[in-house]
C-alpha cells in the first residue's frame, strides 16, 4: 500500500494522524503520543497493513522535545513506514509496545537509558547499557558529562594532573621535600618509642 | 503473525529438578561469551532456568559521537562497531549517508565495494564457524577459519594497509583503487577458499559428534524470529527467505546472481534431517551456505572488475570516488536505511538538521535483537546448550554495546 492511502486509512479512524511534506529523506507518520498502542495495534493486527515486523525503536532529542520513532515493515506485503511520537521533555512517556513485539524489550530500555522517556507497562525498564546508578539521561542534547562516577574520576589523567603540571618544578621540589622532611620526622619517632 | 506465547516448551527440554535455584553469574569474563558478556543464569541443577543478559561493558558513544563530528570524520567510528567486518560496517554507514543525500555512485566504486563487503562476509563467517566448533570442543577448525581468515586480510591489507579496522570505504566511493595485481588474488583466493570449505564442511559441518551437540538445540520458531526482530542468518535459520541483498537491493546487488539459503530442519532430504527448524545446527549450515554464495558472488565481480579495467582512466566509470563537496551538508530530512551485514540487517536511522552533523545518528544491530530474544530461546536448555546457542547466534558485543 502507499504511503498517501496508508495516511488516509489511518485519518479515518484517528484525525489527530498527520504526514507532513518532507523536504528531504523518507515521509514519517506523525501520531498522537497519548494514542499510540492504539495506533500500533492496528497496523500490526489490519489485514491490509500487517505490519508484522518492528525494524527499530529510536529515542531522539531534537533539541526542543523528545521523539519516539518506530520504523515498520512488513513480511506479507512488503512495504515499510516511519512512525513518530512527539514528547515534551519535562517527565517524557508512552505506552510500552512490548505487547505487540516482544523485539521493543531491550529497544525500550534503550532509549529509557539515553534519553529517560518512561514506557509504561514495560515488563522491566532498567538501564541497559550504562550502570543502574548511572544519574542523568546521557543521549540528551543537555546532558553534562559527570566529573566523578563512584568517587572515581572520569575525566583524562593529563586533565586531573593539570595543576600539577601547572605549578612548576622548583614548587613541586619544594613539596617533595616538605613531604620526606615529615616522614623522616615520624620514622624517628617511632624508633625512639621502640627504644 | 500471533504473539509468541512466553511459556512455551522445547521439543528438548530438559526435566526440571527441583532442586534448589542457584544464581550464577557467567561473565563477563569468560572465553565462549564471544566478548564482555554477562549471563545471570537462573540455575535448576544443570538446567537453565532463565539466563538474562547483562550488556553495556563495552559502551562507548558511539552514537553521541556521531553527533559532534561531521559525517566523514564519523566513518572510523564505524570500524569499530563490529571490528570482525569492518568493511560492511562502513557500508552500512556510507549507505545510509548516500541516500539521505541523494549521491550518486561510479561503477568502479560500486564493484570495489562489493568485492571487499562479500570479502569481509566470508572473513566474519570463518570466526562464527570455527568459534562454533571450538565452543562445542573441536579446536582444529578454529584454526582452519583463522587460517583462511589471513587470507583476506593479506588482501586487505595491500588495498588499504590496515588488518582489521579499514576505514576504506568513503561517502562516495572507496579510500584507494585497486594497485595491479590485486584482483588477480582475490581470484586466486576464490580459487583457494572452495576445496578448502568442502574440506571445512568433511571436517566439522558433517561430522555426526558436532550435529549431535547442535541439533534440536536452542529452537527459534519462524513466528518468534519476526516478533523478536532476528536478522540475518539467525532469521534465514528459521526458514524466513529474507535478505536485504535479494529483497531490497542496495548498491550493485540487484545485478548479482546468487541464493539465499536458508534453514529447513526436519526436512528428511534437507541437510538438518536429523533437527527441527530453527535449532542452532541449522544456523549453522545457513552460514556455510552463505560463504558459497558469497564465492559466487566474488566470482561474477572479478570479471566485471575485469571488464572496468579495459575502459581508459578518464571515464567516468573507471574512477572509484564519486566528486563531492569537502564538507557534506545534507538537507534537513530522515531515513532509516539498512544494509545486509554477516550478523544480518544493519539499520542507520539518521536525522540530519541541514548542518555537516548529524542530528541523530542511531545504530540497529543484529547482535543487539539476537540478545532480546537470547533469554526465551535458552529457557530449559542444559548450561552447556547455553554456550551453543551464544555461538549460533553469532554475537560480537562492541555491536551490541556500541
Amino acid at each position: 500500500m502507499d504511503f498517501d492511502a496508508l495516511v488516509a486509512k489511518l485519518q479515518v479512524r484517528w484525525p489527530a494522524v498527520k504526514a507532513p511534506a518532507v523536504q528531504n529523506g523518507e515521509r514519517v507518520v506523525l501520531i498522537p503520543a497519548d494514542q499510540n498502542l492504539a495506533i500500533l495495534a492496528y497496523l500490526k493486527n489490519d489485514p491490509e497493513l500487517s505490519f508484522d515486523s518492528l525494524m527499530s525503536l529510536v529515542g531522539v532529542d531534537s533539541g526542543r522535545e523528545l521523539w519516539v520513532v518506530y520504523p515498520l515493515h512488513s513480511f506479507k506485503h512488503l512495504h515499510r513506514l516511519l512512525v513518530k511520537a512527539i514528547l515534551p521533555r519535562i517527565n517524557p512517556g508512552i505506552d510500552s509496545v512490548c505487547s505487540l513485539w516482544n523485539m521493543a524489550d531491550f529497544f525500550e530500555r534503550e532509549a529509557y537509558d539515553l534519553y529517560g522517556i518512561t514506557f509504561h507497562a514495560h515488563p522491566d525498564l532498567r538501564r541497559i547499557l550504562n550502570p543502574q546508578d548511572w544519574e542523568g539521561w546521557p543521549g540528551r542534547k543537555d546532558y553534562e558529562y559527570p566529573m566523578e562516577y563512584q568517587g572515581i574520576p572520569t575525566v583524562r589523567a593529563d586533565q586531573f594532573f593539570d595543576d600539577a603540571i601547572s605549578k612548576g618544578v622548583e614548587e613541586r621540589e619544594a613539596e617533595d621535600k616538605a613531604i620526606a622532611v615529615q616522614i623522616e620526622a615520624e620514622m624517628k619517632a617511632k624508633l625512639t618509642e621502640k627504644k | 503473525m500471533p504473539n509468541v506465547v512466553i511459556d512455551r516448551v522445547h521439543s528438548n527440554t530438559a526435566p526440571r529438578v527441583d532442586a534448589e535455584e542457584m544464581v550464577l553469574s557467567m561473565g563477563p569474563h569468560h572465553p565462549s561469551t564471544h566478548g564482555v558478556l554477562r549471563l545471570e543464569v537462573v540455575t535448576d541443577g544443570e538446567v537453565v532456568v532463565s539466563a538474562r543478559p547483562d550488556i553495556g561493558y563495552l559502551h562507548r558513544a558511539i552514537e553521541k559521537i556521531g553527533e559532534y563530528v561531521d559525517y566523514r570524520q564519523f566513518m572510523p567510528y564505524t570500524d569499530r562497531v563490529d571490528y570482525i567486518c569492518s568493511m560492511n560496517s562502513n557500508f552500512a554507514y556510507a549507505a545510509a549517508v548516500e541516500k539521505l543525500g541523494n549521491y550518486k555512485l561510479p561503477l568502479r566504486a560500486e564493484l570495489m565495494r562489493v568485492m571487499v563487503a562479500e570479502l569481509n562476509r566470508i572473513s566474519s563467517h570463518m570466526i562464527c564457524l570455527g568459534a562454533l566448533a571450538m565452543d562445542m570442543g573441536a579446536y582444529t577448525p578454529f584454526l582452519h577459519g583463522i587460517c583462511h581468515r589471513e587470507k583476506v586480510n593479506d588482501i586487505f591489507e595491500e588495498v588499504c594497509g590496515a588488518r582489521l579496522t579499514y576505514n576504506y570505504l568513503t561517502i562516495g566511493g572507496v579510500g584507494y583503487d585497486a594497485p595491479p595485481g590485486w584482483i588477480e588474488k582475490c581470484a586466486e583466493f576464490v580459487a583457494y577458499l572452495y576445496p578448502k570449505m568442502i574440506e571445512f564442511n568433511n571436517l566439522i559441518t558433517g561430522n555426526s559428534i558436532f550435529q549431535d551437540r547442535l541439533c534440536n538445540v536452542g529452537i527459534v520458531p519462524p513466528e518468534m524470529a519476526v516478533n523478536f526482530g532476528l536478522v540475518g542468518p539467525n532469521l534465514r535459520g528459521s526458514g524466513i527467505s529474507w535478505d536485504i541483498r535479494k529483497n531490497e537491493p542496495y548498491s550493485i546487488y540487484a545485478q548479482l546472481r546468487f541464493d539465499v539459503p536458508i534453514g529447513d530442519g526436519g526436512d528428511p532430504n534437507g541437510s538438518n534431517p536429523r533437527g527441527t527448524l530453527g535449532d542452532c545446527y541449522d544456523r549453522n549450515v545457513v552460514r556455510v551456505k552463505e560463504v558459497f554464495e558469497s564465492l559466487k558472488i566474488l566470482s561474477q565481480i572479478v570479471d566485471r572488475l575485469k571488464e572496468n579495467e579495459k575502459l581508459p582512466g578518464e571515464h567516468p566509470d573507471r574512477q572509484w570516488q564519486a566528486k563531492l563537496p569537502t564538507r557534506l551538508r545534507i538537507k534537513p530530512g530522515e531515513a532509516y536505511v539498512r544494509t545486509e551485514n554477516p550478523r544480518g540487517e544493519t539499520g542507520y536511522y539518521i536525522v540530519s538538521d541541514g548542518t555537516d552533523k548529524a542530528l541523530r545518528l542511531k545504530i540497529r544491530t543484529g547482535s543487539f535483537s539476537a540478545l532480546g530474544a537470547f533469554e526465551e530461546t535458552t529457557r530449559g536448555l542444559l548450561i552447556g546448550d547455553v554456550i551453543a546457542v551464544i555461538g549460533s547466534f553469532d554475537i560480537v558485543l562492541p555491536e551490541v554495546d556500541r
